[in-house]
């Protein structure tokens, strides 16, 4: 039998909402909206959860993870594998970058901590 | 200089834009192809030849480099490149060096070791190694400033990993900058519209491991031979990046009475400093240059 859509299941499902746009949003309200991924003239920009890609550069191909919550650079044909080392990154404007290979790793998205124009750090 | 750089403009069309910002990035990219101590770089290759002839730009910061060295006692030196290898922060969490080994590379540390001569741009380095990362890049964003202003742009932001040359406004309203807690990844220190000029960051935070539980970040104490101790961060402002990224190296080094005292001395800088015990201090005239959003705490 099927079964009747009542107010109660529409404020479960309204909640639920609530509860996983919260989830995208680190708790001082920066939102990630997708993984800028530039490689030797290509650019590309993803959603979060988009799985594994292949970036090509002059050393070979690195190899990024995009998470449901961040993007770390899972291997890489760079002498030091400092960008391997960096492990993930889940906030906005954070980034992973293999310099020799020219590939770079970067969570986009807003950081509206008080509407600040940059971050000096 | 192991940094990702961003330019923000606020007014000129997309046209001249464009031009502005391949100007910028060619000042910057010239900055970073001479100073950066990679292998093949011409700073590489200097230090490998124990001297040689300079380039005007390198010439320029070097000579800054030592001036500064000699203000700050020191407290900022172009000479730790032995100790950055050594420490190799980097290279992620590993045992940090035995007190012989730092000892063995303190003694190539002195800026005193290196003779240059402004007129020839000769410089012989007296078997020091240079790395002018605490400083090049401070001139690096001073120079895509210059370029920005020849482009016909004042009104402009350039980042250079959260180091900041700020120029003009956004729009009829200050350009605003959240100061990075050096602690708390989410939340802001405080939240500045600094007046034109350059906002330079020093932390022990951004390049750090942890070694049983202790901090080993990547500014260190030249006379040390170790990570300074008496900060968290830093923050400088000053009318050039050059000077306020050698500064903030300097006042990390010297912690934070000695550094903030530094600062004081210097009529055109100022700063804001997080010691090691997380309180926050301040020159006399920072407020003024960097006046927090909402007109204080």
């Amino acid at each position: 039998m099927r079964r009747r859509w009542t107010w109660a299941d529409a404020v479960v499902v309204a909640a639920l909402l609530v509860f996983n746009l919260w989830g995208f949003q680190s708790r001082s309200g920066r939102t990630v909206s997708g993984v800028e991924v530039l490689g030797l003239g290509s650019r590309q920009v993803v959603p979060l959860g988009f799985g594994t890609l292949r970036v090509s550069g002059p050393l070979g191909a690195t190899v990024v993870e995009v998470g449901a919550t961040s993007a770390r650079v899972v291997s890489s044909p760079c002498p030091l594998q400092l960008c391997v080392r960096s492990g993930a990154v889940d906030r906005p404007g954070r980034l992973v970058a293999c310099l020799p290979n020219r590939v770079v790793v970067q969570l986009v998205g807003g950081d509206d901590r008080e509407g600040v124009d940059a971050v000096g750090r | 200089m192991d940094t990702l750089v961003s330019v923000s403009l606020w007014g000129p069309p997309p046209d001249a834009a464009q031009g502005a910002f391949e100007s910028a990035f060619g000042a910057l990219a010239e900055v970073d192809r001479t100073m950066a101590r990679v292998k093949d770089h011409p700073l590489w290759d200097l230090n490998l030849a124990g001297g040689g002839v300079l380039d005007p730009g390198t010439g320029t910061v070097l000579e800054a480099a030592l001036d500064w060295a000699e203000t700050t006692g020191g407290a900022f030196d172009p000479t730790v490149a032995p100790l950055i290898d050594l420490w190799d922060v980097l290279a992620g969490p590993h045992p940090p060096p035995s007190p012989e080994r730092i000892a063995a590379a303190r003694r190539r540390v002195d800026w005193r070791r290196v003779d240059y001569d402004p007129t020839s741009r000769r410089v012989d380095l007296g078997g020091a190694a240079l790395d002018l990362g605490a400083i090049a890049k401070g001139y690096a964003l001073d120079r895509a400033a210059a370029a920005l202003r020849v482009a016909g742009v004042d009104n402009f932001i350039v980042n250079a990993g959260g180091d900041l040359y700020l120029a003009g406004s956004k729009g009829g309203r200050s350009w605003r900058v959240g100061i990075q807690h050096p602690r708390d990844p989410d939340g802001f220190l405080r939240v500045v519209e600094p007046r034109e000029g350059a906002l330079v960051t020093s932390g022990d935070y951004e390049r750090f491991y942890l070694w049983e539980g202790q901090r080993v970040h990547h500014i260190l104490d030249p006379r040390s031979g170790r990570p300074a101790a008496g900060c968290r961060s830093v923050t400088v402002w000053a009318p050039t990046a050059m000077a306020a990224d050698a500064l903030a190296t300097a006042v990390f080094v010297e912690g934070p009475a000695r550094g903030l005292a530094l600062v004081e001395g210097h009529p055109a800088a100022e700063a804001l400093v997080v010691d090691a015990a997380g309180t926050s201090r301040e020159t006399t005239g920072f407020a003024a240059a960097a006046p927090e959003v909402g007109g204080g705490r």
